[in-house]
């Protein structure tokens, strides 16, 4: 106590003058901080609604019904529209999925569920969680290209599958996988231990306990990593530039090639002079990534909702 | 003295190299409720925990003596079986998102009993065995979590009841409540104890002095490896301490 006996008129004079000063400076750089702040977000919202605005307002022309029935007929001037690139889109969103869900979801769950192996377990068990736990942190930096090239290596010409759906698919598979495993994880850990401990106690085996409790709880989390993983595939050009194929018709079997409507996109801009048609097809693009988004959003109120009511 | 249901030879566990609790060797008696009090620390939980072998989830636990259920040893049992036998319930009440006849038919469910007159039975029977029927007779496709504190952990008293075991470990079951549910949980712990084996981890002495018939009190050094100082039938504990630590503590000289 002895060194905070100072003599106190003098203190609280001392005090009062240095802290009323202090404070209109301290006052004078939040205004200054909070400006900058503004400024910053205020940026990014002129960016994107320029980028959204400047595609929606060229491609408004092309932008009808028709345009979204009718099947794209090819040629130089890009007549037709994009039916069947919506189509082609929905079949490897669904494929993709198919593929990677199981295989994410199932990894994500040992991941985590099983994590303490990494320290109880053999080393073999260690060295394989390790490994994986790595291999995800590692594949969601890759540039997709990447998983394009090495799906074209692979599954188009090692494998035979030629420019294909089934090629493309798996090369997709690749590439949404992190994001599925990451996402799952991260749902899996907001489930509260206690729950665990709560099913455990009463007899219920690890699996029982996973998949009656843990999982339940965990559903709307893994619900938005699927969803980012569809914004992902439709947003994505590269993987399916070098797997899929170009071609505009409709696939027939799990061996045609297609397009994508995002590669659709880009062949329109690249190969063609229909270039409100490729901002038409930009316009539908962004539609759906921003309904995706949305849907995101919901899912993820509901979560937090039901998290805020366990606590 | 009753039959002893639940016993401890020498026992010892470790976190990695810290020494958690040390040579503890009790003998716990049937049908009756057994308190341990201590201060925080002093591994009262943890001690608990290796009746139900929940300590099992934590890497890198090992254990050193023996712990007997029926003098049977714990550590050789099938750990789910074991947990049939051995019940829980949680210092914060913990009911699964589900409804009230959900939660309470989780356990008989993961046991494989699916006839849904069987579930209705056991149901019934353990929410009036916790006594909460009353409350949520007509309401059990309600979510459990809409109950209040002192509810939910009532329901996950009767959750504990549905399996059947013969004994429940209480950790620090109303330490989240308010005095009004408190008292009926410790109300509901003197019904209980006609037909189970209780071992309850308290803080709270005026309620071990209260619920419980023998009491077990822990304590620690500045090494924190938690050590049994007395162990004998409450009222002994509580008017005549042997130990001049017991004495201390249940006096308010702790802080």
């Amino acid at each position: 106590m002895s060194e905070h006996e100072i003599t106190p008129i003098e203190t609280v004079k001392i005090r009062s003058v240095s802290a009323s000063a202090n404070l209109r400076k301290r006052q004078a750089s939040q205004k200054v901080g909070f400006g900058l702040f503004w400024l910053a977000s205020l940026v990014v919202i002129l960016i994107l609604l320029v980028v959204v605005g400047y595609v929606f307002i060229t491609g408004f022309k092309s932008l009808s019904w028709d345009f979204l029935t009718t099947a794209p007929k090819g040629g130089l001037s890009g007549e037709g529209g994009i039916s069947t690139t919506i189509v082609t889109t929905i079949y490897l969103v669904g494929l993709i999925l198919v593929i990677a869900g199981p295989l994410g979801i199932g990894a994500a769950i040992f991941l985590i569920e099983y994590q303490e192996q990494t320290k109880t377990g053999g080393k073999f068990v260690q060295w394989l969680l390790q490994a994986a736990n790595f291999g995800v942190e590692t594949l969601s930096g890759i540039p997709s290209i990447i998983f394009g090239l090495f799906g074209y290596a692979l599954f188009v010409s090692t494998l035979q599958f030629g420019f294909s759906l089934l090629s493309a698919a798996l090369a997709g598979a690749c590439l949404v996988l992190p994001t599925i495993i990451r996402t799952t994880q991260e749902a899996l850990l907001t489930v509260p231990v206690s729950l665990r401990e709560g099913s455990l106690a009463l007899g219920a085996t690890r699996w029982q306990t996973i998949s009656k409790v843990v999982l339940p709880a965990a559903i709307p989390g893994i619900i938005t990593g699927i969803m980012l993983s569809v914004g992902r595939i439709i947003s994505e050009t590269a993987v399916f530039y070098v797997t899929l194929g170009g071609s505009y018709r409709l696939p027939k079997s799990l061996f045609s090639g297609g397009r994508t409507l995002s590669l659709h996109l880009f062949y329109l801009a690249m190969d063609t002079n229909a270039f409100e048609k490729a901002m038409g097809t930009g316009a539908v693009l962004i539609v759906s990534i921003v309904i995706i988004n949305l849907v995101i959003d919901l899912i993820s109120r509901k979560l937090s909702a039901g998290v805020r009511q366990h606590q | 003295m009753n039959a002893i249901k639940l016993e401890t030879n020498a026992y010892s566990l470790f976190y990695g190299k810290f020494h958690a609790i040390d040579d503890i060797s009790l003998k716990i008696p049937e049908k009756q409720v057994t308190a341990i009090i201590g201060p925080s620390g002093c591994g009262k939980s943890t001690f608990l925990r290796t009746f139900n072998r929940m300590n099992d989830l934590i890497p890198g636990v090992r254990t050193e003596g023996q712990a007997l259920l029926d003098g049977e040893d714990i550590f050789s049992m099938d750990v789910v079986a074991l947990r049939q036998r051995v019940g829980m319930v949680f210092q914060k009440p913990n009911p699964f998102p589900k409804s009230i006849y959900d939660n309470v038919a989780f356990g008989p469910r993961v046991n494989g009993i699916h006839e849904k007159n069987v579930l209705d039975e056991i149901v019934e029977i353990s929410l009036r065995g916790a006594a909460l029927w009353n409350e949520v007779k007509d309401n059990l496709g309600k979510s459990g979590l809409a109950l209040s504190g002192g509810q939910q952990q009532r329901l996950c008293i009767a959750r504990a009841l549905a399996v059947k075991p013969s004994v429940i470990l209480m950790d620090e079951p109303a330490a989240s409540l308010d005095p009004i549910a408190t008292q009926r949980i410790e109300e509901l712990i003197r019904q209980l104890v006609e037909e189970y084996t209780i071992v309850i981890v308290t803080h709270n002495m005026q309620q071990a002095g209260r619920v419980s018939d023998y009491t077990a009190f822990f304590f620690t050094d500045e090494s924190r490896t938690g050590k049994l100082v007395e162990f004998n039938l409450t009222r002994k504990i509580f008017t005549n301490p042997q130990d001049k630590r017991t004495e201390d503590y249940i006096t308010g000289r702790y802080g």
